[in-house]
């Protein structure tokens, strides 16, 4: 298992080639530097020519392209290679130090390619929407710059070899998100939410840093192959060191993947144009938490608390923000919070063991998950016109409210079919994309005899199925609360918005196919993710079989997999049926009339108070030793004191220097030297 | 090929680089006085001067190939005088690209400028080469009645007279300090020749005649390199200097003196170390504190730069006293890049300084980077670079010295150097915040920077960005350069370190 580890040489970029069976990548460094020649172009329009749309709309989407093209070539030489080792690709030394040696290195393996495929999939659907989306903004260019640096960034994450490079990659998409977030930069409210996603990933990603570091401190390397290889020899199974730098490990994917407790920056980064939160905060960035650990499952699967912290954080996460979803008045923080819950799906999975189905589900969730943003975003982007030609209140809140919706049915026909289909995908209704993935992570759950987090998890599943219909019931279904002269403008989105959400829908169809378990009834077993995948997790499984032990393939209440498949396909559809029916004949007020709920649903509507308790609890007793520190500490103390009279002593110091000592007399001079000959002679002589 | 010093012929084999320069030096100098041409002879002579240096480049290339029998001869042929000749030709290619623009402006454009600045460079390619002490001082005033002459060759400006008077009488003056410790060490040990020193002079019987040399090439090198106490010439110098000779002075002339330092200093006294490692830790730590302090209340900015370049010598005294393998790495590689970043601040100087150097107050600089945004940006990325802030070639330059100081056993002298630079850093950012958070008083004229001077700043930042973020490579080269060359010895702890381990 040392595929390349230690072939490194400085061999510009066609890379060393490493040993790998069979496997011989085509040109993968590409598939990174595509996106960011398109970040260097279109950032020299944004700065030179920020007019020259035309040419952004063809660098933009086009680098995309070439990237997919190439994550496709690689992946089908891959699949032709069959089980092959990973192939690590040293492009030059990035940093030596003592015995710490960091390439910049790609890896390619399994895993690796199709996360990569994935990203750049989603990425390039994406991206032409945004052409539609983004037309008449003036940052056009910027905006452009900003998300091919990102998608480069998250290619980064993705194929490095190293965890430090994996660092790089995961800043990367923490700064784009940053900037993109606060794209509409002159909106203070727009620029908090940046900062707020900025302030509580830095927390997960000290949590990062941490990990990195005790990696090195225990297992001596950084590399990704010979950190997995030496682990499972130099770590105890359960010890504190390995338990430490996965529980580290953990606290950065929980930032970065918005899961409990610091979740609160996802549903703010909904101020970002709708596109960047399909792309970055649903489709690809937050799902690296997911990635890690996948990647990293070997040293997780050699802590068994961990991995149970991760279950039970993603189990929790999955069920608190569903029930938040059911609440929420926002179109798009409706699907924030179905992200946040569906990352705890993934989560729940890989906490598990069950890594192939942690990455099933971040595939198809991608899909689905980025076809409902893009469909918020065409409502979004209809109704915003419609509102502004009839000059009405088009401000983003009231364009973005789903009280001022209803009945767009007929307006925006793509929109809504699609959004229908994508919609039964998180559902789960077979034979959806959601219903193969979240069956395989509720199975995996039930298997392992958690019936605690099976019951967690069938019960989201039918919140979920619940939210979304209720999302789609105050869209597009019912009376319409758009008003009549609004209505006349409303327009269906222009093609290039149109075609990524029909691909987007067909993905969303097809997309759970690629695995099928073979435990489904009246279904072929057809387990290509699970076999495909099967050797970048040989390592972890090797470890969990020879611990933990084969799980059993029965459900805690009995039954078998197919049994409980039919069973919450049913309940979902059931909870969709009910909930259509109920919410279409409910009357809802415009925004502006709405009063908020109380109760429960008071408490659901105002998020648990998380947000509220974390005010409280951390940020005003923060700040109230903020201000102590400022005013006594700093402002008395260091600055009065200790800075300013440094500050004083050093000038006169220094003006003595200057002007007393620095005369501009040679004999001056002649003196001064030597007095040094002296301290020279004293220096010696005692 | 093979040099073997018994065959008297080799010796110009050896010296080839030097020689190929003073052979061009001369011609040039014909060139000059026959010069016909409508515009003077200052510009050809300098573009002719750049292909000297490329020739003396080649030449010295091509010594990388040649090995020298024993280590005896009074020229040595080894990576590390081929490396800092690099640097020595390098900064004097980057001095001729920024003069162009200077010399006709102060009306100096004039032959002799260059032909002196080649004569400059040989003498301190000779202070690297020698592995005799005759040879050494000979290349002192050979570089030094060079670097006397240019001080002053603004012959209208009082200023610069002055300083090139005052630098040749304290010049004098230390060179008599130097060639009497040469003269003690002579009789110490019956011969000049450092490579036979190296192998008679071991601790532990030190006599008195050798002890008071020591001290007095101490105190000779710590003028030239500018430490402090013995730095008070060097402000003035710096300040009335031409400008590009001032970046010059403050880069190749002191990394000549270096390299002659350590040449004598680690190399051939490297056994001796604990006689001459306090007083040169006493320099060391007034190098870095006096400089920094005097600096935060300059408010001319070349001024500012001079203080600047004593504190830098300070930095690279750390290195010296170090006197091991990654400190001498260190000490190249940091001598590279501290050497780019100079030149690069100073080439921005002199274009904003404008005809008759009127605007070198930092106040001049106030609102710079919204009226001139690219010479602004440049020159924050050199003092970014020279304060010792990432991804800069500054701060891996000042970390590897850092290292190699806490290898070598002077923790104490780790934390002096990091809060120097910590004092450094407001007179630096001070530069920057005046640049970027101040509006302008009276917007400048039109900046005139031709193209040569624009590909010295080009080179400049690249290299500084080069080292910050990809050191591994020249860092690799620096090592190979000295490797071996300091013989590995038991080190004997004193009050002022920790025992090093070796």
């Amino acid at each position: 298992m040392v595929g390349g580890f230690g072939l490194n040489t400085v061999s510009g970029l066609a890379g060393q080639v490493a040993e790998g069976g069979g496997f011989n990548p085509f040109l993968p460094a590409w598939i990174i530097l595509f996106p960011f020649i398109g970040f260097v172009v279109n950032a020299a329009i944004a700065f030179l020519a920020p007019n020259q749309r035309r040419r952004v709309s063809l660098v933009g989407p086009g680098v995309l392209g070439l990237a997919l093209a190439l994550a496709v070539i690689n992946f089908v030489l891959l699949l032709g290679a069959g089980e092959s080792e990973p192939v690590v690709r040293s492009y030059w030394t990035w940093i030596e130090v003592g015995h710490l040696r960091i390439d910049a290195a790609l890896q390619l393996d399994q895993l690796s390619i199709f996360m990569a495929l994935v990203v750049t999939a989603v990425s390039f659907v994406i991206h032409v929407y945004s052409v539609g989306y983004m037309q008449k903004d003036p940052g056009y260019a910027r905006y452009f710059a900003y998300l091919n640096l990102f998608v480069f960034f998250m290619l980064v994450l993705v194929l490095a070899a190293n965890f430090p490079l994996v660092f790089v990659g995961w800043e990367g998409v923490g700064l784009c998100s940053y900037l993109l977030i606060g794209f509409w930069y002159s909106d203070p409210k727009k620029s908090a939410a940046g900062l707020k996603a900025f302030v509580v990933n830095r927390i997960g990603d000290f949590g990062f840093l941490m990990g990195m570091f005790a990696i090195f401190a225990y297992v001596g390397s950084l590399d990704f192959i010979a950190v997995f290889e030496i682990a499972p020899r130099a770590l105890q199974y359960g010890g504190a060191a390995v338990t430490m730098i996965t529980l580290f490990l953990f606290l950065g994917c929980v930032g970065k993947s918005a899961q409990i407790p610091l979740f609160v920056w996802l549903p703010d980064a909904m101020e970002g144009p709708t596109p960047v939160s399909a792309l970055i905060h649903a489709a690809t960035m937050v799902t690296a938490g997911v990635y890690l650990i996948a990647r990293a499952g070997v040293l997780f699967a050699l802590a068994p608390l961990t991995m149970n912290v991760v279950a039970i954080t993603g189990a929790a996460t999955a069920f608190i923000a569903a029930t938040i979803a059911v609440q929420q008045v926002d179109i798009k923080r409706v699907i924030a919070y179905s992200t946040i819950s569906q990352l705890g799906y993934m989560f729940l999975a890989v906490g598990l063991g069950a890594f192939t189905a942690g990455i099933f589900h971040l595939a198809t969730h991608a899909v689905f998950k980025a076809l409902l943003f893009l469909a918020s975003g065409a409502v979004i982007h209809a109704l915003h016109d419609a509102l502004h030609n009839a000059r009405e209140d088009a401000s983003e809140a009231a364009s973005q409210d789903m009280r001022n919706m209803g009945g767009l049915r007929t307006y925006l026909p793509t929109t809504y079919r699609t959004a229908w289909v994508a919609a039964l995908a998180l559902a789960g209704v077979f034979p959806l994309a959601g219903f193969f993935s979240k069956d395989e992570i509720l199975w995996a759950a039930a298997a392992h005899g958690q019936t605690v987090l099976w019951v967690i998890g069938v019960v989201t599943a039918v919140l979920t199925a619940g939210y979304i219909t209720r999302w789609i019931v105050m869209v597009f279904h019912g009376e319409s609360r758009v008003s009549s002269k609004a209505r006349k403008h409303l327009q269906p989105a222009a093609r290039v918005m149109g075609i990524p959400l029909i691909v987007l829908g067909v993905g969303s169809l097809l997309a759970g196919w690629m695995n099928v378990s073979g435990a489904l009834p009246l279904l072929p077993e057809f387990t290509w993710l699970h076999d495909f995948l099967h050797p970048s997790f040989a390592g972890a499984e090797s470890v969990l079989a020879a611990h933990v032990g084969e799980p059993s393939h029965a459900a805690p209440l009995g039954g078998g997999e197919g049994t409980w498949a039919v069973i919450s396909t049913v309940l979902a559809a059931v909870a969709i049926v009910a909930v259509f029916r109920i919410l279409s004949e409910r009357k809802y007020a415009r925004a502006k009339d709405a009063v908020a709920p109380t109760g429960v649903m008071g408490f659901l509507y105002h998020k648990w108070y998380v947000d509220e308790v974390y005010d409280a609890l951390i940020i005003r007793p923060f700040q109230a030793l903020a201000r102590f520190c400022w005013r006594v500490i700093d402002r008395a103390l260091i600055d009065g004191v200790m800075v300013n009279g440094t500050a004083a002593v050093t000038r006169v110091m220094g003006r003595i220097g200057s002007f007393v000592i620095q005369t501009g007399y040679v004999g001056s001079y002649v003196l001064v030297f030597l007095l040094g000959v002296l301290i020279v002679l004293g220096a010696v002589a005692f | 090929m093979q040099i073997d010093f018994s065959n008297q012929l080799h010796y110009f084999w050896a010296l080839l680089p030097e020689t190929v320069l003073i052979v061009c030096a001369l011609l040039l100098l014909v060139v000059d006085g026959f010069w016909k041409g409508r515009k003077g002879p200052g510009r050809a002579v300098g573009s002719l001067s750049l292909v000297a240096l490329a020739l003396a480049a080649a030449a010295n290339y091509w010594l990388l190939g040649v090995a020298e029998v024993g280590t005896t001869g009074a020229v040595a042929i080894d990576s590390y005088r081929i490396f800092t000749n690099f640097i020595f030709l390098g900064a004097a290619a980057l001095t001729v690209l920024i003069s162009f623009d200077y010399v006709a402006r102060e009306g100096i454009d004039l032959g002799e400028y260059y032909i002196l600045l080649l004569f400059c460079v040989v003498g301190m390619m000779l202070l690297a080469a020698s592995r005799d002490l005759i040879l050494i001082f000979l290349g002192f005033e050979l570089m030094s009645f060079a670097a006397y002459v240019l001080t002053a060759f603004k012959r209208d400006d009082p200023k610069s007279s002055e300083a090139g008077l005052k630098y040749f009488l304290l010049g004098a003056f230390s060179s008599a300090f130097l060639v009497y410790g040469m003269a003690l060490i002579f009789g110490a040990g019956g011969t000049t020749n450092l490579g036979v020193l190296r192998e008679i002079l071991v601790a532990g019987d030190i006599s008195p005649m050798l002890a008071g040399g020591i001290v007095l090439l101490t105190i000779g090198f710590a003028f030239k390199v500018s430490a402090v106490p013995f730095h008070v010439w060097t402000p003035d110098a710096y300040e009335g200097a031409p400008t590009p000779f001032t970046a010059f002075m403050a880069t190749a002339i002191k990394a000549g003196a270096f390299a002659a330092f350590i040449r004598i200093f680690v190399i051939a006294f490297g056994d001796l170390h604990i006689y001459w490692e306090r007083s040169i830790w006493w320099l060391a730590v007034l190098t870095m504190i006096v400089p920094n302090l005097i600096a935060l209340v300059q408010d001319d900015i070349k001024r500012l730069l001079a203080y600047s370049s004593i504190a830098h010598a300070g930095y690279l005294l750390v290195a010296l006293i170090s006197a091991n393998e990654s400190g001498m790495a260190s000490f190249l590689f940091y001598l590279v890049a501290y050497t780019v970043m100079t030149i690069g601040a100073f080439a921005i100087v002199l274009v904003i300084a404008g005809k008759n150097d009127r605007l070198q107050r930092i106040r001049d600089y106030s609102g710079l980077g919204w009226t001139h945004p690219w010479p602004a940006a440049m020159l924050a990325l050199f003092l970014v670079s020279l304060a010792g802030l990432p991804p800069t070639g500054g701060f891996i330059g000042k970390f590897y010295i850092l290292r190699a100081s806490i290898e070598a056993g002077y923790p104490n002298l780790a934390v002096i150097l990091a809060f120097a630079t910590l004092v450094s850093y407001w007179y630096y950012l001070r530069v920057i915040v005046s640049m970027y958070m101040r509006t302008a008083e009276s917007p400048l004229p039109r900046l005139e920077w031709s193209g040569s001077l624009r590909t010295a700043v080009a080179i400049c930042a690249l290299i500084t960005v080069f080292l910050g973020l990809l050191p591994s490579w020249p860092l690799l080269k620096a090592q190979q350069s000295v490797e071996g060359l300091v013989r590995v010895t038991e080190r004997v702890s004193d009050s002022f370190g920790v025992v090093a381990q070796r």
